[in-house]
């Protein structure tokens, strides 16, 4: 049972204190509480020190978001959203191999009625080919790369402009186009002069790629002119050698910069390399990435100490 | 007596008090001096300290203000309110003192006096009275808290459970167990 004791209770009863309180203490209470009922009753709430809080909350989680580089890996990690790339691959009767690919932001699979669109339409610009059609519309020359066999010297893409059956114009990049096509196209003639440095720059715009953009004039032996597009100003083929030669040494000493990268469906990395020539000119050249930059997990690009590695799109389509 | 709520227009208020708060703080202010006189009683009975228990009491009004809105205006609530508000002050007294003395004690330094050295005197032989307040003090902060309201402040089973926030009948056991320790405290001295 509960106990309750009387004698007890006497004998604390007797040690109590003179319990009086200081009347000027009680008056100096009295005064501030009337003070602070006059405040109105949101300022009583302290919400600057609230506010101050949550401030200094968001500030310390920016910071560790943003001012380090795991909050900076853990964001991309968890709002960068991985963009499958959609492709359809085939073979032409001469044996090379084509690949048309869709990618970015929505990208969807081809279905089955789209892949068969773009077999057919492959096989009609074969035929094209074969029978030696189309229109020089470019020519992209690249330094190669001196780990890839056969690479080594200057390696040249002719950009075709095909027009379908149904109208529709599609630019090819082929590295080897057709007898016909050479002999209609008069490539070895336009190419002789572009190795000479001839020609004549009608059109010219800045770097991004290459030193720059050009569109250049050639005039064939017959008296007609051919206008290709190219990366680099009329000049002796032997200074786009020098130049080139320079660009492998930068790159087997990994001296550029990689302004993105993205990995196609066969698990290759390409981007667009940024190199700086010793006059101070910089090129721009959009290739395969050295494997030796990639990071074990086949994500990013290496970066020297200190700056941001580049992410690899398409990571996940790794072979 | 209960006590108009009116409060003679003596009161201002902030705009956005609510009318019960003007209620209580009508209340408050006509029986300022009643109020402050029960509440320095227990917290002085609390820690036995009078300028503890000045400071403790001043706190227990500020705080007060900032829950004038939760308060039903009348004479026992508010002092039912005040009470709580001490009790809870008191034992966040006792808390801090015990870490202090914990962490005092685990560097080698000297705890320092303390409320219950204060009252007993100087090293003085302690008398009977003396003997009695540090075995209060001694207590357990919740045994504490109903010996003082039960044998300095007068209240019945019911308000103290309504202050501690427990059923009366857990006042009761707090109650008896605190008794025994007391008991065996004071040995021939009750």
């Amino acid at each position: 049972m509960y106990e309750e004791d009387t004698g007890l209770g006497r004998v604390l009863e007797s040690a109590a204190l003179p319990a009086a309180p200081s009347a000027a203490r009680a008056q100096a209470v009295h005064e501030r509480m009337r003070e602070l009922t006059r405040t109105p009753v949101r300022r009583q709430r302290r919400w600057p020190a609230v506010v101050a809080s949550g401030l200094l909350v968001i500030g310390a989680g920016t910071f560790g978001v943003a001012g380090t580089e795991t909050g900076r890996a853990l964001v991309r990690y968890l709002f960068t959203k991985i963009e499958p790339a959609h492709g359809v691959t085939g073979t032409q009767p001469d044996g090379s191999s084509w690949s048309v690919v869709r990618h970015g932001p929505g990208a969807e699979p081809f279905s089955p009625a789209e892949a068969q669109a773009v077999t057919a339409q492959m096989d009609e610009i074969a035929a094209t080919k074969q029978a030696g059609g189309g229109r020089l519309a470019q020519v992209i020359e690249s330094p190669g790369h001196p780990s890839i066999p056969g690479a080594e010297r200057i390696f040249t893409t002719y950009v075709i402009e095909y027009t379908l059956a149904d109208g529709q114009t599609t630019s090819i990049g082929d590295n080897a186009p057709s007898p016909a096509q050479r002999a209609n196209m008069r490539l070895d003639e336009i190419m002789r002069l572009h190795d000479a440095g001839a020609g004549e720059i009608v059109f010219q715009a800045p770097f991004p790629m290459g030193t720059g953009r050009y569109t250049i004039r050639f005039t064939s032996s017959d008296g007609q002119t051919v206008d290709v597009g190219t990366y680099y100003p009329p000049a002796p083929r032997a200074e786009r050698e020098a130049l080139f030669a320079e660009l492998r040494q930068l790159k087997q000493d990994r001296r550029f910069v990689v302004l993105n990268a993205s990995r196609d469906p066969e698990g290759r990395v390409s981007g667009m390399l940024r190199y700086t020539l010793s006059d101070g000119r910089s090129v721009g050249i959009a290739e395969e990435v050295p494997a030796n930059v990639i990071t074990p997990d086949g994500k990013y690009i290496a970066a020297p100490a200190g700056e941001e590695p580049v992410e690899i799109q398409n990571a996940a389509q790794q072979p | 007596m209960e006590a108009t709520l009116t409060g003679g227009g003596r009161i201002e208020m902030g705009r956005t008090a609510p009318p019960v708060a003007v209620a209580a703080t009508a209340l408050l202010d006509a029986e300022f001096d009643a109020f402050y006189a029960t509440v320095h009683r227990y917290l002085l009975h609390r820690v036995f300290d009078r300028e503890l228990a000045e400071e403790l009491t001043a706190e227990t009004f500020y705080r007060l203000v900032t829950s004038l809105r939760r308060v039903r205006a009348g004479r026992r609530e508010l002092q039912m309110w005040l009470l709580r508000i001490a009790t809870n002050l008191a034992n966040s007294h006792y808390r801090r003192m015990r870490w202090r003395r914990l962490l005092l004690a685990r560097w080698g330094l000297p705890r320092g006096a303390t409320a219950v050295d204060v009252a007993v005197g100087n090293g003085a032989t302690p008398t009977r009275a003396a003997q009695v307040r540090t075995a209060v003090a001694a207590l357990p902060p919740k045994e504490q808290s109903v010996v003082v309201l039960r044998y300095y402040s007068h209240l019945s089973h019911d308000d103290m459970a309504e202050i501690l926030g427990c059923q009366p009948e857990a006042v009761r056991t707090r109650l008896s167990r605190a008794i025994k320790r007391l008991r065996r405290r004071l040995g021939d001295a009750v």
